[in-house]
């Protein structure tokens, strides 16, 4: 399943910075139309509120932004690799769930980290078997498996918001601040320039992207596709996992609703992170400033006053008018 | 009907592709557009087609007052352009008559409304007969030899050409047919001059412009440098123009268009002194040390077609295969390069034996190299660039090492003058020949004792495939052996050391290096072909 912005090729030379000098600016700037972006909300919400240019309300913004990042990185691996994971908010909930009931159960903190991680392997080993193995189409494969493990985080909490046992360096790790930024935001950097280095400098990030441009092509140049893609969904449970730890150690609790409310927010920074650093590719900074840019604008916009609907309207209106605008800069064509 | 083309330029990015193109194809006239590989042909094409949008000129068709530009493929076909792409536009799961209802509408009442079948079938009968295509309606794409699908997609194409069509374009349709089939489909074609549509046909094939062309335009770094009679023009001459204005340096100003100058003998373009220098890169240290035993050797080979088939590959031999379709013989490619499972046989690559289950993993850790036929489905990851696509089989081999991995690059995009010589040009960028050539500078990069090159000229300008097949030459020597398919038996009898055609699955006939000298080697192939 490759989606539209992979098949498509941009008139502009492929690397606009090689470009000839007097171009080289702009060409920056186009290619961060959501940096750009950015910018404008900042300048625009400082002026229009007091209270958005200070300490505690940007890294308060920045610091909420733990599980959907994770969860968005988590969708990236798939993507790249031309497939979609729909199971990542049930499993999302899934893991916080698994990780307080463990708790509860009287589990210290090391044990249950490496068993909610587990789970994330086991969900992404589960939705390879049905993608990779018996050739399912991932949409829905991944959505039967989602709804599955919905069942679980139900059965688990027994519809309860757990929230006993949970240990307390825990807790402390999720308040815990280094330079005014929590630490689970400092571990999300962390993994972010990690999947960076993956994917941009090594022989599995290579085979990812080529395995999502045209998986017979990658197959007969002797990429293992199918081993390629079970470690992007693999990836991507072990990173849900992480998600269902930040959850924990911000919130202290786990509740049963957790989970699928992420799953759009995090497929919209993946699609918009499409349009910054690596114009064209789904890539993990971009997807970063996107998180950012989507954070100030609800962030700003409650500020000035905007009512609790004006939210959803703006993300979405980001969204397609990022994208909108990326194809008109690049004037895009279809290839043949 | 006729088609006036004024100046028309694009440049995508800091490349032009069209520099004021000026051009005219008359009432019922075929006019044979060559070019070297991105001179800008297709470019010429889509924006005549309303895919691409000119960013100067204007379009005239027939008598109707000049355009600046067709917004959308809509506006162009609305106002009578047809254009055949080189890619095959029938959908292989759906019958011939449904293609047609896809591509022309299903007759009834409206979009809800049941389709009325026997009206389509009728419909679709007539179009056929009318360019006499002996293809039942009902019949499955997949089921059709090359040159009746192609024919058929024709007569899709053309199916309301009562309805005025002012234009008719071929961009490069007969590449991946053989040439004998290519010839029959050409010749339907050409008979719509009758009718007075004019024609556009790009290609490569010097034989299809003698045979059917009225005129020839030749197109070099984006300008017209040539236009003239068909005939007018040699092999050579051709080739020398196409290469007048290499397409790295600068456009040629507007004004530029020269007639043919008297040129010298045939002079190749580009890579400075062939591989010599870039060698390292590719060979193997242990290539051809046993030039006695053999690189490949099959025995009793059984696939869905062939049948007890054998063949022995020593290094340093460029043996050609031929066949028709149904004889099997594109089975061997795949079947080596471990992308088809065959039913039994043994393959054994400098005396290892192949595994039965092998994947393409396997087959290149043997030493199989295999250019495929088809590039767009099989050749390159069109969304990744030029340099991604080369260095692709051996990702690790260049793990840390990026610096190394440009310099190889650009060695091979050198050496097989790819252009834009861009190493970050996107390969769905590229021009359809040198897309080709990167398919081949990725394969030989993976270091083969075996290079099976399944049709490797498809869509290269002559200028090219004297330098690919250098460059195939040059490394036979060093011990490489070679297996080349070609839907042109004269690229077999040029560079094969022996040729083996088969029929029905079975080696049916082999002609050594003296029985490709006699004059009628061509014609025993073209038998055997398809
Ligand atoms: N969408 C695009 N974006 C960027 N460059 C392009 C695009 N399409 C074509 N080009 C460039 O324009 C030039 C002309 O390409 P074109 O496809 O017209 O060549 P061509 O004459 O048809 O070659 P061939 O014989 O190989 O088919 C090439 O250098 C190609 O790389
Ligand atoms: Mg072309």
């Amino acid at each position: 399943m490759t989606t539209s912005v992979e098949t498509q090729v941009s008139d502009a030379p492929a690397n606009p910075i090689t470009s000839k000098a007097p171009n080289r600016w702009l060409a920056l700037l186009f290619r961060y139309p959501t940096l750009l972006m950015l910018a404008i909300l900042i300048v625009g919400f400082s002026i229009a509120s007091s209270n958005f240019l200070t300490t505690t309300n940007l890294t308060t913004l920045v610091n909420q932004q733990a599980v959907v990042a994770l969860i968005t990185l988590a969708a990236l691996l798939p993507l790249i690799a031309g497939e979609f994971d729909l199971s990542l908010g049930y499993a999302a909930g899934l893991a916080t769930m698994f990780g307080a009931y463990l708790a509860g159960q009287g589990w210290g903190l090391v044990p249950m980290i490496l068993a909610v991680l587990l789970l994330g392997v086991f969900v992404g080993l589960f939705n390879s078997l049905f993608i990779v193995r018996f050739k399912i189409n991932s949409f829905i494969a991944t959505l039967g498996v989602g709804i599955i493990l919905s069942g679980g985080t139900l059965a688990i909490s027994g519809g309860e918001v757990l929230f006993e046992g949970l240990p307390q360096s825990l807790a402390t790790f999720g308040r815990d601040k280094f330079l005014g930024i929590a630490l689970p935001i400092w571990v999300i950097l962390l993994i972010a320039v990690v999947l960076v280095y993956l994917l941009e400098q090594t022989p599995f990030g290579r085979r990812l992207y080529a395995t999502g441009g045209s998986e017979r092509v990658a197959f007969l140049a002797g990429v293992r596709t199918g081993r390629i893609k079970t470690l992007a969904f693999v990836g991507a449970g072990i990173l849900v996992g992480f998600a269902g730890l930040a959850q924990l150690a911000t919130t202290t609790s786990a509740s049963p609703t957790f989970g699928p409310e992420l799953l759009l927010p995090a497929y919209a920074g993946a699609f918009l992170g499409v349009v910054a650093y690596r114009p064209g590719y789904f890539n993990v900074p971009g997807s970063i400033i996107a998180i950012l840019l989507i954070a100030v604008g609800y962030n700003g916009l409650s500020l000035v006053g905007v009512p609790f609907w004006g939210q959803p309207l703006f993300n979405g209106a980001v969204l397609l008018l990022s994208v909108l605008g990326a194809r008109a800069e690049s004037r895009r064509v279809r290839i043949g | 009907m006729s088609l006036r083309a004024r100046n028309l330029s694009k440049a995508f990015g800091d490349l032009q592709a069209l520099d004021h193109v000026s051009l005219e194809v008359g009432e019922g006239e075929l006019v044979a557009l060559l070019g070297a590989n991105g001179s800008g042909k297709s470019t010429f094409a889509k924006c005549v087609a309303g895919v691409y949008q000119p960013d100067e000129g204007s379009i005239e068709l027939g008598g109707v007052p000049a355009v600046r530009r067709f917004l959308t493929p809509t506006d162009a076909a609305r106002a009578g352009v047809r254009v055949m792409h080189q890619d095959n536009p029938l959908v292989n799961s759906l019958s011939v008559k449904e293609n047609f209802g896809l591509s022309t509408g299903f007759p009834g009442r409206g979009s809800a409304a049941p389709i009325r079948w026997r009206k389509l079938t009728r419909h679709v009968q007539q179009a056929l007969e009318r360019y006499g295509v002996e293809v039942s309606p009902d019949a499955l794409p997949a089921t059709l030899s090359p040159s009746q699908r192609a024919m058929v997609a024709l007569a899709m194409t053309l199916a309301d050409a009562d309805q005025g069509v002012e234009l008719l374009i071929l961009d490069e349709v007969t590449a991946h047919i053989a040439e004998g089939d290519a010839a029959e489909f050409l010749a339907g074609a050409a008979r719509l001059r009758g009718i007075g549509i004019p024609i556009l046909m790009v290609t490569h094939r010097f034989k299809e412009v003698l045979a059917f062309a009225d005129r020839t335009i030749v197109l070099s770094g984006g300008a017209v440098v040539y236009s003239g009679p068909a005939a007018d023009l040699t092999l050579t001459e051709m080739v020398n123009l196409m290469a007048a204005v290499p397409p790295k340096d600068q456009a040629p100003k507007p004004d530029r268009v020269r007639q043919a100058a008297p040129v010298a003998e045939l002079k190749v373009e580009g890579g400075s002194g062939g591989i010599a220098e870039i060698r390292g890169v590719w060979r193997r240290e242990d290539l051809g040390e046993d030039r006695k035993r053999p690189a490949l050797e099959i025995e009793d080979l059984e696939g869905a077609l062939l049948r007890k088939t054998a063949l022995k590959v020593h290094p340093g031999e460029i043996v050609g295969l031929t066949g028709t379709a149904d004889s099997g013989v594109h089975e061997l490619p795949e079947i080596l390069a471990g992308a088809r499972r065959r039913q039994g046989g043994t393959i054994r690559v400098a005396g290892h034996e192949l595994a039965r289950d092998a994947d393409p993993v396997d087959a290149m850790r043997m030493g199989i190299a295999r250019t495929p036929s088809d590039r767009h489905k099989e050749g390159g990851v069109m969304s990744l660039s030029v340099r991604e696509n080369i260095t692709l089989p051996e990702a690790r081999r260049f793990w840390g090492r990026k610096r190394d991995e440009r310099k190889v690059v650009a060695r091979l995009i050198e050496a097989l003058n790819v252009s834009p010589p861009n190493p970050d040009a996107l390969m769905g960028t590229l021009s359809g020949g040198n897309q080709q050539k990167v398919v081949i500078a990725k394969w030989l990069l993976t270091r083969p004792r075996v290079l099976i090159l399944d049709d490797p000229t498809v869509g290269v300008d002559p200028g090219a495939r004297e330098q690919i097949f250098r460059f195939v030459g040059e490394a036979a020597e060093d011990g490489l052996a070679v297996v080349l398919l070609s839907s042109e038996p004269e690229q077999l009898v040029r560079q094969c050391t022996r040729v083996v055609a088969i029929a029905g699955g079975r080696v049916a006939k082999e002609l050594n290096r003296e029985e490709l000298e006699a004059p009628e080697a061509l014609d025993i192939l073209a038998a055997y072909g398809g």
